[in-house]
């Protein structure tokens, strides 16, 4: 089977999402979640996490480390996903969840994962092969709705749905010569500058999403974080008078009042409309507009060559269980 | 937990201590009221002026949820408004910054969550603070370590890692370049770095060449972290890509996390003083 092109992967996504969400796993009682993964695969924990703590009866929280925290236990359920099934740090997650008694479910194409967790009798609820780690983010993002759904600590799955169909119709948007000058625009007020991508509340998870697609499609240094964190006067003071070449991007609530004279400033969204449909439309135009910065500098989006140089290096690390 | 700002520190390094101790304690670094708050769930603010407006709508918001608050503070709306309504208050002493007075909030906070059934924090700062006082007196006897340092990020955009457990140390360099030198800087968190950020920075794009990756290498005793951040640097260098790499010694964790932070403030201070030589700054 052939692998997807970037652009039919990022085409794909409300419609990965449209099926995932389809999905009705078993019932389960859980007094936390851990949503554990690296890098795109753990984009979706991080969205979910988002959207949905305020509703959540449950702690939901992701993590992205070599183990779980120490305070999980038989009652947590540990949502495991790794696309390739062979990340170093989710397998180690998924040891130290085993070890900790939680119960787990992995979403992966297969890999090390799949093997672990058939061996050990938990469920693997299976990603389509050949997609890129980072654009499977539609199926993930709906199984884990999924997944919450049935262990009953919130039920999300209904809001989702609900606004597919608009965000199917935006997908459609971005890709008509009208959503393709918005997205040059923006890429325009980019152009040689450090992208600085600022939200608040749930939308954070969607300003990580553009920074990692920058970084990783676009080949750029970019920067994330919350408008909370960056307090406004910082953002002000270093977007007007320090560095231009810096271009701020708002996404969400209160980007309108922050650094309006910052000599480049992209906003995405002003929050004023339904949240998750905010946040699927800002998350597809950071994706389509790290696409089109690759496509301005004539690089391949697909190549992650410096990931996979380190993957060869830590192909020879010894086996510290055993040493 | 909830805090804001430079405050946040405190309330991080909290977290991190708990991730790595077994005891459940959550950190809200927006506001955000997490929907399994119930009735008798114990919730801390921390707020130095007591007027942020964020954490004075988490207050009005925690009392309608019904939880026990705490708030440490040093006065402003937030104290009155648990004068008012019988809180436990915690009052900070007058005359800091928001910045300067994260020590003393995380010695309250462990405290307090002693007070709570949850010692942890407090075993680990007895434990580690004898290291950190010798760490900060052997940069004051001897600034070579902090000039060095200094050098080398002089007019540099700075953007700091640190592992995720001990991420506290990285988001205190953020705010202590911000606040005492005064140019923007950024932090992030290891191994995540190595899954996406590592592509933009290997690339040559010349606008970033203004910026600076360092990595503060606090001993997480896990030998395949230590090994990946090793590749990760050769990755890096291979690149040419400037890192520079900060070592602490210390095998306590709590402890090499505090010292990154005395570090912070020493540079940023000497920083400070070099960008702006007339100003009056307080002493780390």
């Amino acid at each position: 089977m052939r692998e997807m092109s970037v652009r039919e992967q990022l085409h794909g996504f409300p419609d990965d999402l449209e099926n995932a969400l389809g999905w009705k796993p078993n019932r389960c009682e859980c007094d936390g979640v851990l949503l554990c993964g690296m890098g795109g695969s753990a984009i979706s924990g991080a969205i979910v996490a988002d959207f949905y703590s305020e509703k959540s009866a449950v702690p939901l929280v992701t993590v992205k480390d070599y183990s779980i925290p120490a305070w999980a236990g038989e009652k947590t359920l540990a949502i495991v996903s790794s696309y390739s099934g062979n990340t170093l740090e989710t397998l180690k997650m998924y040891e130290s969840a085993k070890k900790a008694g939680c119960r787990i479910v992995a979403l992966t194409s297969g890999g090390k994962l799949k093997d672990m967790c058939e061996r050990d009798g938990h469920l693997v609820k299976p990603l389509p092969q050949n997609m890129q780690p980072r654009h499977s983010i539609g199926f993930m993002i709906g199984y884990t709705m999924a997944l919450l759904d049935g262990c009953g600590c919130v039920c999300v799955s209904d809001r989702m749905n609900a606004v597919v169909e608009s965000v199917k119709g935006f997908r459609d948007y971005l890709e008509s010569p009208e959503g393709d000058e918005m997205i040059d625009r923006m890429v325009d007020e980019m152009s040689g500058c450090v992208p600085v991508i600022m939200a608040s509340g749930p939308m954070q998870s969607v300003a990580f999403r553009w920074k990692t697609q920058i970084n990783e499609n676009s080949k750029f240094v970019a920067f994330c974080g919350s408008f909370s964190e960056y307090n406004c006067d910082s953002i002000c003071e270093w977007a007007q008078k320090n560095n231009k070449n810096m271009a701020l991007v708002t996404i969400g609530a209160f980007g309108e009042n922050v650094a309006v004279n910052a000599p480049r400033r992209v906003i995405v969204n002003e929050g004023r409309g339904d949240l998750v449909e905010e946040a699927l439309r800002s998350l597809m135009i950071g994706d389509y507009v790290s696409m089109r910065m690759a496509e301005k500098r004539g690089i391949d989006p697909e190549s992650v060559i410096p990931i996979k140089s380190l993957k060869k290096k830590l192909s020879q690390m010894p086996d510290f269980d055993r040493a | 937990m909830f805090a804001v700002g430079p405050t946040s520190v405190s309330a991080q390094f909290a977290a991190d201590v708990s991730y790595r101790s077994g005891f459940r304690t959550m950190f809200a670094p927006d506001g955000r009221i997490p929907g399994w708050l119930a009735d008798g769930t114990d919730a801390v603010i921390i707020s130095y002026s007591g007027n942020t407006k964020k954490l004075l709508d988490v207050y009005s918001e925690l009392k309608e949820h019904e939880c026990r608050v705490h708030c440490i503070t040093s006065g402003g709306e937030l104290a009155s408004l648990c004068h008012r309504n019988g809180d436990h208050l915690i009052t900070l002493p007058p005359n800091f910054t928001t910045h300067s007075a994260v020590g003393i909030e995380i010695g309250i906070l462990a405290g307090l969550l002693e007070s709570l059934g949850a010692p942890y924090m407090r075993n680990a700062l007895e434990s580690a603070l004898p290291n950190v006082s010798e760490y900060r007196r052997s940069l004051m006897e001897n600034p070579s370590l902090t000039i060095r340092i200094s050098d080398r990020l002089e007019d540099r955009v700075p953007s700091i890692y640190s592992k995720i457990d001990v991420v506290a140390a990285a988001k205190r360099w953020k705010l202590a370049f911000d606040k005492n030198v005064g140019v923007p800087s950024f932090y992030g968190y290891l191994p995540e770095f190595d899954h996406n950020e590592i592509v933009g920075w290997a690339d040559p794009n010349v606008h970033a060449n203004s910026m600076e990756i360092v990595v503060l290498r606090i001993k997480s005793g896990v030998p395949e972290f230590e090994y990946t951040v090793d590749s990760m640097m050769e990755v890096l260098h291979e690149n040419d890509r400037r890192v520079l790499e900060i070592d602490f010694d210390d095998d306590d964790m709590t402890a090499a996390e505090l010292e990154a932070m005395v570090l912070a403030d020493m540079v940023s201070e000497e920083l400070g003083r070099r960008r702006r030589p007339n100003r009056c700054g307080r002493c780390p």
